[in-house]
């Protein structure tokens, strides 16, 4: 249970950051795509993929899942209690809602009313939509298929899917499929179960949400969402050799507008390119094995990463389906670069490789590829975080045999020294907005856990030690606020004045909305 | 003494009508000190004697205090004494003596001042505020008696005893009833400095605006509903912190049903009735808490919880619940700041050193330079072996770094500056009385004649013989100046000695005996 708390968790960061354009992680997380818009706020993440090492046990094991924010409010689900604790950011108050049996895995809501999430019920089999508004708490229930344990959701709020993520289930047998999936239509209240592909691995919509789609194992699966109940469509293979092809060695991206996905298979010099209105699929060939893909926020354009020649190669989507032959090939010379990551906003690709302990980043502006620039770093490369202006990135530093780790500030569009803190546990979470970064540190061994806030404009670094675990970080922007969850039995969080670096940390979620002070009974019945 | 009353009851049994005051057995009398007067109960007779000295003289105040007599509290300062009658337990005449609450206010000379308040119901229970402004009576069932016929134990009486008011309200409960009361001095809220009532029931916290008693009570539970486990508060401190700001008052409970200290900051809340709610934070410390602190640390304010099982302190920083354990390297179950002022609402006024002592087994003293252990937790405690174990520690008026810790057959007067511990050897049973004035102690065996008059500061002692014995001692002010020890015999039918509590001389003795069996009714 423990372990499976971080593996889940872990999980949820590739999903963060790849739904709002803030990079990725060069680790085997890379592997899914976006869980779909609006499942986190700006400036919200979750922890790390660093897997807990065998047998190590949370030191206080948390009733709490990992929070979602969406504006002022942080959202935390208690499986135990049943009950969703909602937090204002602005005034600290806790209140808690009844959800329904064994609420677990959240996700925000946007296009309603008020502040709003969703939360899967893991023993009742069902969501509970839960809106706030100046009236209360609204919840609305739909029945939803056994194990499932993700959401997708739409960037209008009209639908989500939750869905079954076989890799957070770490032990189930082979004979278990996931297959089944739930499309609620949330304007309707409508609930739609449909069994797709062995396996899914992300589930998206297309920019104009007449479509969802599931990558599976077996292809991906095409639900047209236009008719009064989702209908599912073909299924598109991704190989025409389907025994041979391995999914676990393979990415899939889907364009935001879902016409096209491009798959990347280790070892492989080609992409593959398939159009998934009918199926038709093209290869690229490109001179090396592509080591990393990334796709720019506006589908517009992929990078791919050929690490053995040391060259990007730039993909136009979706004129490459129709011209595989037509792309620009970017040398990178006397650099190891084998991952990517396009920062948004900009036209930089952030290029380095934490297969090798290389201490640098290159920056390749793709419209002027001849001006690329090297930021010299002082610790190994492990990830790289891009702010939503692309102005800024964090890099993170591999943790040393030593048990040394760092971050560093990277500004992007000023070709200044990168700026590197040390930390004194591994980072285990980060948050990023244009002006600030928060990044949880967190070591059980020794007990150290932290929070480091950077203000970007300068640079500066704070540390500030946590009296627990932490699970996620994340920031409410308009408020100048931060906070990082922690494991603790009865729920934390710390909240951080970003203007001040005063912080103040709440425990005991229940006992908060306990509180009776004559006007609200705190907890919504 | 007892044998006499019995024999003047048998003396006077024959004498007809009488009132039930004869029959009623004298029991064992209260006996409580005042600033400038000896109290002794006469409950038998529902009344009081108020004995005082002026000169040769020993004036006596009687007063009446109600019928059935089962609670009292008096103010630190001992100028004003709240008693609580129940009146009869039977009311079917109008003249039968009726609940009631009397005040007494009796200053340093004169006569007291005495208030009574008329109280529908029969209750328990009075807690009476530090400052002598509020009194509250409640239920509050003694182990021998149990509750009254029929209670409420959530309903409260409040008096106003500044201008005579009262409010009756019932607390809102959640199946606990009220176990202890904190007076709070005012306290920099939201909305403006005001005073607090805290009170602890069996399983939740309140929190009542003295000075606007029409609001509704902040409740926090400190139970989750999760389960079936009873958080109960054990105790509560709190602190005022920084007097420009009105939202950093801080509250810490210690509990007993897990490791936990509880803080809560008062922030404010605009739209709620009380301007203010309690922002909720746990601190695990790694066993059951015995005391609390809120101490002042060169890294800021934090509360200090002694963990004796664990052998122990920890720091908590309340904004945050980090925690920093200091190895106390012994079993140390209560704290007594040191140094500043001790009406003080913030632990800014106080002192950097606490005397840490008194766990069972214990026979150790600790002193703790708490100021730097935030950053550096090691080598800031100095623990002093003691002959005996620590069972009471007293403070002395006007020497804040000084304290009395009294152990099974000696005392020890402690420096907690220069951490020195001076012995005195004491007899087995002895009993100590510290003067208000912080001048001397007292000490003695109870229903003896024989006294030892200790001065505070050079420790010099001289022995006082009484010609009476006395079952208890206090040193009071004289009218128009100087001290006297009043030497009580309140098993005796009331009896008492007065000497010179400066110049003791045993050729110099005042004497009353019989008082409870004068003007009876």
């Amino acid at each position: 249970m423990k372990i499976s708390i971080r593996a889940m968790s872990a999980v949820v960061i590739a999903a963060t950051w790849s739904s709002w354009g803030c990079g990725g992680m060069d680790s085997a997380y890379s592997d899914g795509e976006s869980a779909g818009a609006g499942d986190r706020s700006p400036g919200s993440g979750a922890p790390l993929p660093e897997p807990a090492p065998p047998g190590e046990e949370i030191e206080a094991e948390s009733l709490y899942e990992a929070p979602v924010a969406t504006g002022h409010s942080i959202w935390v689900a208690n499986p135990k209690s049943g009950r969703v604790a909602h937090i204002d950011a602005a005034t600290l108050t806790v209140s808690t809602i009844d959800a329904g049996d064994g609420p677990s895995h959240l996700a925000g809501v946007p296009g309603r009313a008020g502040d709003a999430v969703i939360v899967l019920n893991e023993r009742s089999q069902d969501a509970t939509l839960i809106e706030r508004t100046e009236g209360g708490a609204r919840r609305s229930t739909y029945p939803t298929a056994a194990h499932a344990n993700s959401w997708a959701v739409a960037r209008s709020g009209r639908f989500a899917v939750a869905w079954a993520d076989a890799r957070l289930e770490p032990g189930a047998p082979e004979t278990e499929g996931f297959q089944e999936l739930t499309v609620l239509d949330l304007s309707t209240g409508s609930s739609t179960l449909l069994a797709v592909g062995y396996r899914p691995l992300s589930v998206g919509f297309d920019a104009g949400e007449t479509r969802a789609h599931a990558v599976t194992q077996d292809g991906i699966v095409s639900i047209d969402l236009t008719g009064g109940q989702p209908v599912l469509l073909d299924n598109v293979p991704l190989s025409d050799d389907p025994l041979g092809d391995n999914p676990l060695t393979r990415d899939v991206t889907v364009t935001p507008d879902g016409a096209y996905a491009l798959v990347r298979r280790d070892g492989e010099a080609a992409i593959d390119v398939l159009r998934l209105g009918d199926g038709a699929r093209v290869r690229v060939d490109v001179p090396a094995p592509v080591s990393d893909l990334d796709l720019q926020a506006d589908g517009t354009r992929a990078v791919a990463v050929l690490r053995d020649t040391s060259q990007i190669a730039v993909l136009p989507v979706p004129a490459i389906f129709d011209a595989p032959t037509d792309f620009e090939l970017v040398d990178v010379p006397e650099r190891t670069v084998a991952s990517v990551v396009l920062a948004p906003a900009t036209d930089l690709a952030l290029l380095y490789t934490n297969a090798t302990p290389v201490k640098s980043l290159t920056l390749v502006p793709l419209a002027s590829p001849a001006e690329l620039r090297t930021v010299r770093l002082y610790s190994p490369v492990l990830g790289v975080f891009a702010a939503p202006s692309g102005r800024n990135a964090v890099v993170l530093h591999s943790t040393s045999a030593e048990g040394l780790a760092a971050f560093s500030v990277v500004r992007l569009d000023q070709p200044l020294p990168a700026r590197i803190a040390a930390t004194e546990a591994p980072p285990f979470a980060v948050a990023l907005t244009d002006e600030h970064a928060v990044v949880a540190e967190r070591d059980d061994r020794r007990g150290v856990f932290a929070a480091q806030i950077a203000t970007l404009e300068t640079l500066a670094v704070a540390r500030f030690p946590l009296a627990s675990p932490p699970l996620a970080a994340g920031i409410v922007a308009d408020l100048r606020r931060a906070y990082v969850s922690q494991a603790h039995p009865d729920g934390r969080i710390t909240f951080f004045d970003l203007d001040t670096g005063a912080s103040r940390t709440l425990t005991g979620f229940e006992l908060g909305a306990r509180v009776v002070d004559g006007t609200t009974q705190g907890e919504t019945p | 003494m007892k044998k006499s009353a019995a024999s003047l009851l048998v003396l006077l049994i024959a004498c007809g009508d009488r009132n039930e005051f004869w029959d009623t057995p004298l029991g064992s009398p209260q006996v409580i000190g005042l600033e400038g007067s000896v109290a002794l109960i006469d409950a038998p007779a529902d009344r009081a004697f108020l004995l005082r000295r002026r000169g040769d003289q020993l004036l006596r105040q009687v007063v009446p205090v109600g019928r059935n007599l089962v609670a009292s509290a008096a103010t630190p300062d001992r100028r004003r004494v709240a008693l609580l009658a129940a009146g009869d337990a039977v009311q079917d005449e109008p003249d039968d003596p009726a609940p009631q609450l009397t005040l007494l206010d009796a200053p340093a000379s004169g006569d007291a001042t005495v208030r009574v308040f008329p109280l529908e119901v029969q209750h328990s229970g009075v807690a009476l505020d530090p400052r002598g402004e509020f009194a509250v009576v409640h239920a509050a069932p003694n182990a021998e008696s149990g509750w009254q016929l029929a209670e409420n134990p959530n309903e409260l009486i409040f008096f106003d005893l500044r201008t005579g008011a009262h409010v009756t309200r019932s607390l809102r409960s959640f199946g606990g009833k009220p176990k202890r009361f904190t007076f709070t001095p005012p306290l920099g809220l939201p909305g403006g400095a005001r005073r607090l009532l805290i009170v602890e029931t069996e399983q939740d916290l309140a929190f009542i605006d003295l000075e606007h008693l029409d609001r509704p009570e902040i409740s926090v539970r400190l139970t989750s509903g999760l389960d079936a486990r009873v958080v109960r508060p054990e105790g509560v401190v709190f602190d005022d912190g920084d007097p420009q700001r009105d939202d950093d008052t801080r509250v810490a409970v210690r509990v007993d049903g897990g490791g936990d200290v509880i803080t809560l900051t008062l922030q404010p809340a605009p739209n709620t009735p009380n301007g203010f709610t309690p922002f909720i934070n746990l601190a695990s410390v790694g066993g059951t808490v015995s005391d609390l602190s809120f101490v002042q640390t060169d890294a800021g304010l934090r509360v200090a919880a002694l963990v004796p099982a664990a052998r122990k302190a920890v720091l908590i920083e309340p904004d945050t619940s980090r925690t920093v354990d200091v190895d106390l390297g012994a079993s140390l179950s209560k704290i007594s700041l040191a140094g500043g002022d001790p009406n003080a609402t913030t632990a800014s006024a106080a002192g950097d050193v606490a005397l840490l002592y008194g766990a069972e087994g214990s026979s150790s003293v600790g002193f703790w330079s708490f100021r730097q252990a935030p950053e550096r937790p090691y080598r800031t405690v100095e623990i002093l072996p003691l002959p005996s174990a620590v069972g009471a520690v007293y403070t002395l008026a006007g020497r804040p770094n000084a304290r009395i810790a009294v152990g099974a057959s000696s005392l020890f007067v402690l420096d907690l500056e220069q951490r020195t511990a001076s012995p005195l050897s004491t007899a087995a049973g002895a009993r100590l009385h510290v003067a208000a004035d912080g001048g001397r102690m007292w000490v003695y065996q109870p229903n003896g004649t024989e006294l030892a008059a200790i001065d505070a500061v050079g420790l010099g002692l001289a022995r006082v013989q009484l010609q009476r014995t006395f079952s208890s001692v206090f040193d009071v002010a004289d009218e128009g100046g100087g001290r006297s020890l009043f030497a009580v015999d309140a098993n005796s039918g009331g009896a008492v000695t007065v000497v010179d509590a400066l110049n003791p001389n045993p050729a110099e003795q005042l004497h009353a005996a019989g008082l409870f069996l004068t003007d009876a009714p």
